[in-house]
């Protein structure tokens, strides 16, 4: 139920799509110039040194949580709009979380598993 | 449970859901595509995290993630992630400069749907040309 005494809560939700979306757009750029100025050297190695720098990991992995928090709003909003079963809803939402849950951890570990 | 929405009136109205005669303005086609987009990145972010952790853990994954990539249907799921992102990105933008009041009369929403089409195919196919 919508809790009408907590305020702005629809807007937060609204503000951080847009500052994850945001996050997301600097990062993709950072990304393709760091390609072009410093490609990776092909094959294992040269991929496995590219990922090396704590930078860029740290940058790497702030990028894929907010990936991930960005598609857990715009999934709760997708269902908003066609799921009207609140029942099923509340499932389908407890179902792509455990999901989006698990990719956040993943991320940790592909990227500071790296040995 | 009851419904919340309003009962339809029971007169007859016209309708017109023939998807072949509708005539979708672009800003609402570019709209739909950033939703599709949107859930089809969604669902395949696991496949992506899969294989940017078998390219990173070993030389052994590497090369396997090598093999899988190298198939022309991972490259075509691939290329459609790549435009999914792209297109999904670049109407991003656009939404946010329209929620920032920029772009909103019609013939410059238009025209920033048609340019999130192109810029988005454009890069779409660089990325296309560099995985082929
Ligand atoms: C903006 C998008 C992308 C850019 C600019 C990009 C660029 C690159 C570059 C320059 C390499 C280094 C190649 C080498 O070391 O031999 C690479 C490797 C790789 N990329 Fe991407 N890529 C992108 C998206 C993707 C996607 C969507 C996938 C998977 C679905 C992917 C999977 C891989 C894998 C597994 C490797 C290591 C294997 C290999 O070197 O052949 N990439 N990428
Ligand atoms: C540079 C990258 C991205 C930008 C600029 C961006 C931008 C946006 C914006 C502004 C919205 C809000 C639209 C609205 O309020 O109606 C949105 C919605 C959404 N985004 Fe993204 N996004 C990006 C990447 C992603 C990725 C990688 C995913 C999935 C893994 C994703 C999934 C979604 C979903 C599911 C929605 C909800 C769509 C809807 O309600 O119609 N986005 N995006």
């Amino acid at each position: 139920m919508v809790d009408r005494k907590k305020p702005a809560h629809g807007f937060s939700d609204w503000a951080w799509q847009r500052a994850t979306a945001i996050t997301m757009v600097i990062y993709s750029v950072l990304l393709a110039i760091r390609f072009v100025v410093d490609a990776p050297v092909a094959g294992f190695d040269g991929w496995h040194a590219w990922f090396a720098p704590f930078s860029f990991r740290a940058m790497t992995l702030l990028f894929l949580w907010a990936l991930i928090y960005h598609a857990w709003l715009g999934v709760k909003e997708i269902l908003m709009d066609y799921v009207h079963n609140i029942g099923i809803r509340a499932k389908l939402q407890s179902v792509f979380g455990l999901v989006l849950l698990g990719d956040a951890v993943w991320a940790v570990y592909i990227l500071w598993s790296l040995a | 449970m009851a419904s919340p929405y309003p009962k339809a009136p029971k007169r007859k109205r016209p309708k017109n859901l023939n998807l072949l005669t509708i005539r979708l303005p672009i800003p609402a086609l570019v709209s739909i595509m950033h939703r599709v987009s949107g859930a089809f990145l969604f669902m395949l972010l696991p496949v992506l995290l899969w294989v940017l952790h078998q390219s990173l853990a070993n030389p052994e994954s590497y090369q396997i993630a090598q093999a899988v990539l190298s198939h022309p249907i991972a490259k075509l799921i691939c290329l459609a992630v790549t435009w999914a992102y792209l297109h999904h990105a670049c109407a991003g933008i656009r939404h946010l400069a329209l929620d920032a009041h920029y772009g909103l009369r019609l013939n410059y929403a238009r025209a920033t749907s048609r340019a999130v089409l192109i810029i988005s195919g454009l890069l779409t196919l660089r990325m296309g040309i560099w995985l082929w």
